[in-house]
């Protein structure tokens, strides 16, 4: 590759990741600020937004449910997700095909769109909203994640992997238990981290599904509408903490490409 | 491994519960150790294994050989429980499996790909089918070990197989399958994915562990110099059934058909008409000429084809031989072969045949008019040409 | 077979059994495919597929003193294409959808062709940049824009501190411009994955040999690299132009006037104004909309990629 090129190439992909990331060390940076102004300049470091945050009652209550969301929303697909993609790599079919582009429909609905009618439905069918709805809705949009790559990591394996392990004696079982699903088992716990990432800073589906309690994403837009409290920036970071971290271990577990599909 | 109730008893069973099969010719064969009874297997619309009879003798060496879609690796993937047969039924050691799921077939298979588990070590990956039966952890350290110097990789019980090269992974592939010590070995063109010198390599060293093991090998490939260098027995497949069976000599020498003659080794195909059937000979006018051949299942005006072997043939300025098939005509081509040098030569309008022998000297020229010739021996005559 | 003598010699084990259930290996992989497939159909069923038609029917229906009722009509649609003001929202969501989302596509093709092609070398670091990107924050984004461009913001002090204006620009915040930017800072990490994926099918030895041919460099990206990786592309413009369409918090947030969305009508009418079925009708209306939209450009890139 020419110099040139090269130079051009780093200049604009910097600049691009330093865009998206913008926001997050804004809110990073001033979650660290000793004054409760949010601009610059800066007058020192303190850790006193996060105390203030922990000493809010509606905080932890809020931290405590958004935990238990992500928890239960993350083991829900899972198990379901993880099902449905051995069943559509086993085999190609016409049929198969189709129920893997409904599985996927959540994801290119709006949320504003899936969280109205979610609405509507808990409503119609009497349904009181509360965190069960709210995993529901969760569970909805983190569902293709899952489907899509742990399919990916099947679709990698070799196919004869498990033919092997049956023609060296293993029943269907064994050959699952101690051939496939130790090679899937990565794709799964990443799917899962990226899960819990996306749930635990989910908005829009929450906003329209939660009734009368509160995640921490509810609790921020609720702050936000009494205008400036500092506190934000760090309920903010921790949930940018959170989602980061998890994003990053999932990264040890499964490969861009996979995702990338 | 293997069905537990006696081979005498599973077997009147069987032949109980499917009376139209029991066919005279399998008692004789019952003790071979894979026997294939009029196996058929479709997918879809295509006829993939079509009505295929097989029996292949305890410890011998035997190649499906065939070019890609032929069916042979389906016919070994019905054997090794891959995929079940429309029809008809197989027998291992007298034994019929076909409503065994692989895991209990006693045959192993050495795949294409290797198939190595890429989350175990190569110890964890040899002693897997060990570890499945139960075998105590001395006895399998013991016979990983053997295993690995049968194949001649002792020392990498430690590594990963994505740790190893290409011709590593296949002898741990091979150790692995044969490690259970299973009744038949099945190879899936494992060769396939190595390099010529290696591969040439590894084809002696498969046949030298096959001999000194005396387990019977069952091995796909469509290259059919690999299976002439290894096999006692070549099948030849095409279009899902078999064409011919025999010998490597044999089948090179004695083709029955055109795609025999074709597929392996090369020839030289002349197709026309039999004009004449005597005791001594047929003859096939071939464009304006009649080529002698031996005697064939022919009658007067049928099509057929002459086949004849480049180095069956003899070229110069006035051959001297007395061989029966004597042309003239103009060398189109003269090629450089390092050991060998290979003429084309026209002998009728169309008509080129192919001659390769020795270095002649001095070299002949492009255009040059000479003689070729063959002895009517050497002619194959192959009935109905397609 | 050897099952059968099996059975006869009282070895029935619990596989044979299982065998015997179902015939052959075929059926019994259909079974456990079923099995496996049930939880996820039925939970789509139930909670995606349901809750659509459900919002469907409220469309048609109409609210009265704050109840549902199911007194079917189209009034809610003549209603939204009628009123000016639902007419303008459409406009100016659609103008904001789109535009956003050809930005977002541009800069995420460009983003993705580099990583692909040029910086190849630290293409997974980078693509996982990207991720990460993907799933930092939402709303916490959005509201950091605000801190950016707002009066007492990042941007407006800096351009003060430097005396480049002498009062705070206040239409960085409250405007399209902002609305633009927010939707491009989030969207753009959702459009790199597709683009980079379909870029992963163009090999290297296509373009090299349409370079071989006579292609000068922008001619292969054009006539080559482009039209392969159409699909990749049309999908992340989708993408993102749907949720753009879709977005609520944005406009709420610091779209301001200029910048209003139907989102947020949609939103009201679900909260405050109590107009469930107006606000469906407005939902299915904003999404034949980008639809329409959709396989109209679809069609014509057909035409022009070649």
């Amino acid at each position: 590759m020419k110099r040139g090129e090269s130079v051009f190439a780093w200049l604009f992909v910097g600049a691009l990741i330093a865009f998206l990331f913008l926001p997050v060390a804004v809110v990073v940076l001033f979650s660290l600020n000793s004054e409760a102004s949010t601009s610059l300049p800066f007058t020192g470091f303190s850790l006193r937004w996060y105390h203030a945050a922990f000493a809010d009652e509606r905080f932890t209550s809020s931290l405590v449910n958004s935990v238990k969301v992500a928890a239960a929303t993350a083991v829900f697909v899972a198990l379901v997700g993880a099902n449905a993609s051995f069943a559509i790599s086993r085999r190609k079919s016409r049929l198969l095909n189709a129920f893997s582009s409904f599985v996927t429909a959540p994801l290119i609905l709006p949320g504003l769109f899936l969280g109205v009618a979610l609405l509507s439905f808990f409503t119609e069918i009497g349904m009181q909203t509360s965190l069960t709805t709210v995993i529901i809705g969760h569970a909805l949009v983190t569902l293709p994640f899952v489907v899509l790559i742990v399919n990916a990591r099947l679709m990698n394996l070799d196919q004869s992997i498990a033919e092997a392990a049956r023609d060296l004696g293993a029943t269907s079982f064994q050959a699952y238990r101690k051939i496939i699903f130790p090679l899937v088992r990565p794709a799964i716990f990443g799917a899962i981290l990226l899960a819990v990432a996306w749930s635990f800073d989910e908005f829009i589906i929450t906003f329209f599904t939660i009734g009368g309690q509160s995640t921490l994403p509810i609790l921020i837009w609720g702050l936000l509408r009494q205008g400036i409290d500092p506190s934000v920036n760090a309920i903010a970071s921790i949930i940018l903490g959170t989602t980061i971290i998890a994003t990053l271990l999932a990264g040890r577990l499964i490969s861009g490409r996979e995702l990338a599909r | 491994m293997g069905a537990p109730a006696s081979g005498v008893g599973a077997l009147a069973s069987t032949e109980a519960a499917a009376p139209d099969r029991s066919s005279g010719g399998s008692a004789a064969s019952v003790d071979a150790a894979i026997v294939v009874e009029g196996i058929t297997k479709r997918f879809k619309q295509t006829v993939a294994v079509d009505d295929c009879h097989l029996v292949v003798e305890r410890g011998a060496f035997v190649s499906l050989l065939g070019p890609s879609g032929c069916g042979k690796t389906t016919l070994l993937r019905m054997i090794g429980g891959f995929e079940s047969q429309d029809s008809g039924r197989i027998l291992i050691h007298g034994k019929p499996v076909d409503r065994l799921p692989p895991n209990r077939r006693p045959v192993n298979m050495v795949f294409q790909r290797y198939a190595l588990f890429p989350h175990k070590s190569v110890y964890e990956n040899i002693a897997f089918p060990l570890e499945l039966r139960g075998v105590s952890k001395k006895e399998r350290r013991k016979r990983v070990q053997e295993s690995l110097e049968l194949v001649r990789l002792p020392g990498v019980e430690h590594r990963r197989p994505t740790e190893l090269s290409g011709g590593q992974a296949q002898r741990i592939a091979l150790a692995r399958a044969l490690v259970g010590r299973p009744d038949v070995l099945l190879l899936d063109e494992p060769l396939t994915s190595l390099d010529l010198k290696l591969r040439k390599a590894m084809q002696l060293e498969l046949r030298s562990i096959q001999e000194e093991l005396g387990t019977t090998f069952l091995y796909v490939t469509h290259d059919q110099e690999e299976a002439l260098t290894m096999s006692d027995r070549i099948v030849l497949m095409n279009e899902g059934r078999i064409v011919q069976e025999g010998e490597p000599a044999e089948i090179y020498n004695r083709p029955e058909s055109v795609f025999a003659s074709h597929f392996i080794g090369e020839t030289n195909l002349l197709e026309g008409e039999v004009v004449a059937v005597e005791s001594a000979g047929t003859r096939v006018r071939v464009g304006s000429l009649g080529v002698a051949a031996p005697t064939g299942d022919v009658s007067p005006g049928v099509t057929a084809a002459v086949s004849v072997r480049p180095q069956a043939v003899a070229i110069g300025p006035g051959v001297v031989h007395d061989h029966e098939n004597r042309f003239r005509g103009r060398l189109e081509r003269r090629i450089f072969l390092g050991n060998l040098v290979r003429w084309y030569v026209e002998i009728d309008p169309g008509v080129i045949v192919t001659a390769e022998g020795p270095a002649e000297d001095p070299p002949l020229e492009e255009g040059t008019d000479l003689e070729v010739s063959w002895r009517r021996d050497d002619s194959i005559l192959l009935p109905e040409p397609s | 077979m050897a099952i059968r003598a099996a059975l006869t010699s009282e070895q029935l084990d619990l596989s044979a059994r299982v065998a015997m259930l179902f015939r052959t290996r075929e059926e019994r992989e259909r079974w456990l495919s079923l099995a496996q497939l049930t939880p996820a159909t039925a939970f789509l069923l139930v909670f995606l597929v349901g809750p659509l038609a459900v919002f469907l029917i409220y469309s048609f229906w109409v609210t009265r003193s704050y109840q549902l009722i199911s007194e079917w009509n189209i009034e809610n649609y003549r209603e939204a294409l009628t009123q000016g003001v639902y007419r303008d929202l459409f406009r100016n969501t659609i103008e904001i959808a789109i535009v956003a989302a050809a930005i977002t596509t541009s800069l995420a093709y460009t983003y993705a062709h580099l990583i692909r092609f040029q910086l190849r070398r630290f293409q997974n670091v980078l693509l996982f940049v990207a991720i990460v990107a993907l799933f930092s924050g939402y709303l916490v984004r959005i509201y950091a824009w605000r801190t950016i461009l707002g009066d007492e913001g990042i941007m407006n002090r800096a351009l003060l501190s430097l005396g480049l204006v002498d009062k705070p620009l206040s239409f960085l915040l409250y405007s399209r411009a902002a609305a633009l930017i927010v939707l491009v800072n989030f969207l753009v990490p959702l459009a790199i994955l597709p683009i980079y994926a379909a870029l992963q099918n163009v090999s290297d030895d296509q373009i090299d040999a349409a370079r071989d041919l006579g292609a000068g460099a922008f001619q292969a990206f054009r006539k080559v690299t482009l039209p392969l990786a159409w699909n990749g592309v049309f999908a992340a413009f989708s993408f993102t132009f749907i949720i753009a369409a879709g977005d609520y918090v944005t406009p709420q947030l610091v779209g301001g006037t200029s910048g209003a969305m139907i989102g947020r009508a949609i939103a009201d009418k679900f909260g405050v104004t109590f107009a469930w079925p107006l606000g469906a009708a407005l939902s299915f209306l904003t999404l034949a909309f980008v639809l329409a939209i959709l396989s109209v450009i679809r069609f014509g890139s057909r035409r022009v990629l070649r």
